[in-house]
């Protein structure tokens, strides 16, 4: 019983992992530039859905979600038009590389000015506790909320993706920027829509790992880490390569941990390189010659 | 009517000049033809007039407007349209979907997607198939229809006979009399010399980033084309 369990956690937690790895998945894709301050994004939702919920006592975080998520589309539209649209364009590749990870610095100095360094959660009040029972197996309520939540987000992104006008010129502007334009796409709103979504995304991820673990101004490079390897286990611009690789990697930490209580996520970074040993292509990834 | 009209255009590639004080007019209703040997500025001339290249110097007026500063985006909003050389289709997108995708500006007129397959009924019934399955003459129509599905007022078409076999090349140039018939000006870049002369009603020839030769194309005599073309 106790493998099903874990088999079941672990989905719960992978998706929340999907979810954290695809906003960066689809930055990558449409832009071709990494945004190393994205686990920043993520912290500054979670203390974002500490405040608010502090504020509204008796309101549960759940609401919260769409709220902040609102909040991060804006901010991520802002920072992408203001800051990343100076680098997106450039041929250098140092550009992205060093405006996002100087950026990331300063974005982990100002909360650790700004909040100190102690250790936070958010709590999801009673229903953090409440439990599904199936015969002698327990699921929690709040993992399968983030797994339900997890899966629609993907199939929503899926949706817009690949039915909506403004989705054709993403993947357009993916494929020939150039091009793009010569049909009437401006590639900056295009960029600055794309980031939006990706940090929407990110909050709603860091506020629901709020919820099951604790957080620090210092947490953003574990979590860019965990997105990284999620989209690299996937396959680069693989949509649901993004979700399995989630699944694989919650997997391996609750498994881990069962086994061996003092790893951390240690087991998530064992699996991330037998994949990488074994199928360098990720799972859901093309061969390539 | 000159729909459109490039003086004294100077581009340039860093420090490098690929053109040099070109003259371009094209009237409502024209074919206008740009031949010229490999590296000649053809399709440097006609990305500049569409807007990817910024670092230009000159007047483009296009439809009694003031183009030459506008981004490639603004300029597909007035009506013009580029076949970009070697065709470009989106590879991750359906031949359908190439097509919707050249309908962004959201300009309306006489081409719709059914129109399009009427000009090509070799791609008719092939919407849901990726571009990579099509053979190069198919993907050309794609691509002439991509460009067509923004109802512009002038269609650039770049080098629209590289790598196909003549036979499809005859079958593309015959959509082009339909073509202006709805009303859209065209200009061919080819670096065949006859079957540009035979489409259009004028020549331009570039050599070297210049114009060194101009003319009604039924006028011009196969020794001063090939002087202007090869430059000797």
């Amino acid at each position: 019983m106790v493998w099903v369990d874990l088999f079941i956690n672990g989905i719960c937690l992978g998706g929340l992992y999907g979810v954290l790895g695809v906003g960066l998945a689809l930055v990558v894709g449409v832009m071709r530039f990494v945004n190393i301050s994205h686990g920043e994004f993520i912290v500054m939702a979670a203390f974002v859905g500490v405040f608010a919920s502090a504020q509204l006592v008796g309101v549960n975080p759940l609401w919260l979600l769409i709220p902040v998520a609102a909040l991060f589309f804006f901010v991520g539209y802002v920072v992408q038009a203001v800051l990343f649209n100076c680098v997106v364009t450039a041929p250098d590749l140092f550009g992205p590389i060093l405006l996002t990870f100087g950026f990331s610095i300063v974005l982990q100095n100002a909360m650790f000015e700004l909040f100190g360094t102690d250790v936070r959660s958010l709590t999801a009040g009673g229903l953090s506790r409440l439990s599904i029972s199936l015969g002698s197996v327990s699921i929690g309520v709040l993992p399968l909320i983030t797994l339900a939540l997890a899966i629609a987000f993907f199939v929503a992104l899926q949706l817009a993706i690949s039915r909506t006008a403004f989705g054709r010129a993403i993947r357009a502007t993916a494929d020939n920027r150039d091009v793009a334009r010569l049909m009437g796409v401006k590639p900056t709103r295009v960029f600055n829509i794309t980031m939006g979504f990706a940090m929407a995304m990110a909050a709603v991820a860091g506020m629901l790992l709020a919820m099951r673990s604790t957080f620090t101004p210092f947490s953003g490079l574990a979590n860019l880490l965990v997105a990284f390897e999620v989209i690299v286990i996937g396959g680069f611009g693989s949509f649901w390569g993004a979700l399995l690789g989630g699944f694989l990697l919650g997997l391996a930490q609750l498994i881990g941990l069962h086994f061996d209580p003092d790893a951390g996520i240690f087991y998530v970074h064992v699996a991330f390189f037998a994949v990488v040993l074994f199928r360098p292509q990720g799972l859901m990834g093309i061969k390539l010659p | 009517m000159k729909l459109l009209e490039v003086a004294g255009l100077n581009v340039f590639y860093g420090d490098l000049q690929a053109l040099f004080e070109i003259g371009v007019s094209v009237e409502a209703g024209q074919t206008v033809a740009l031949i010229g040997a490999n590296g000649a500025g053809k399709t440097t001339f006609l990305k500049s007039v569409a807007g990817l290249i910024a670092s230009k110097r000159g007047s483009i007026t296009f439809d009694g407007q003031q183009v030459g500063g506008l981004p490639a985006e603004q300029i597909a909003q007035l009506g013009m349209a580029l076949v970009p050389e070697g065709r470009l289709l989106f590879q991750n997108m359906t031949i359908e979907e190439n097509l919707i995708m050249g309908g962004y500006t959201g300009r309306t007129g006489y081409w719709t997607l059914p129109k399009v397959y009427e000009l090509f009924p070799t791609i008719a019934n092939r919407g849901r198939e990726m571009p990579f399955v099509l053979s190069g003459g198919e993907q050309q129509m794609v691509a002439i229809g991509r460009a067509l599905m923004a109802n512009p007022r002038l269609l650039l078409a770049d080098e629209i006979s590289q790598g196909l076999a003549p036979v499809v090349v005859d079958q593309i140039y015959k959509s082009f009399p339909a073509i202006r018939a709805e009303g859209t000006s065209i200009i061919i870049v080819e670096q065949e010399v006859k079957r540009a002369a035979a489409a259009s009603d004028y020549t331009y020839c570039l050599l070297k980033g210049r114009v060194t030769l101009e003319g009604r194309s039924k006028a011009l005599s196969f020794d001063a084309l090939s002087h202007a073309y090869f430059g000797t």
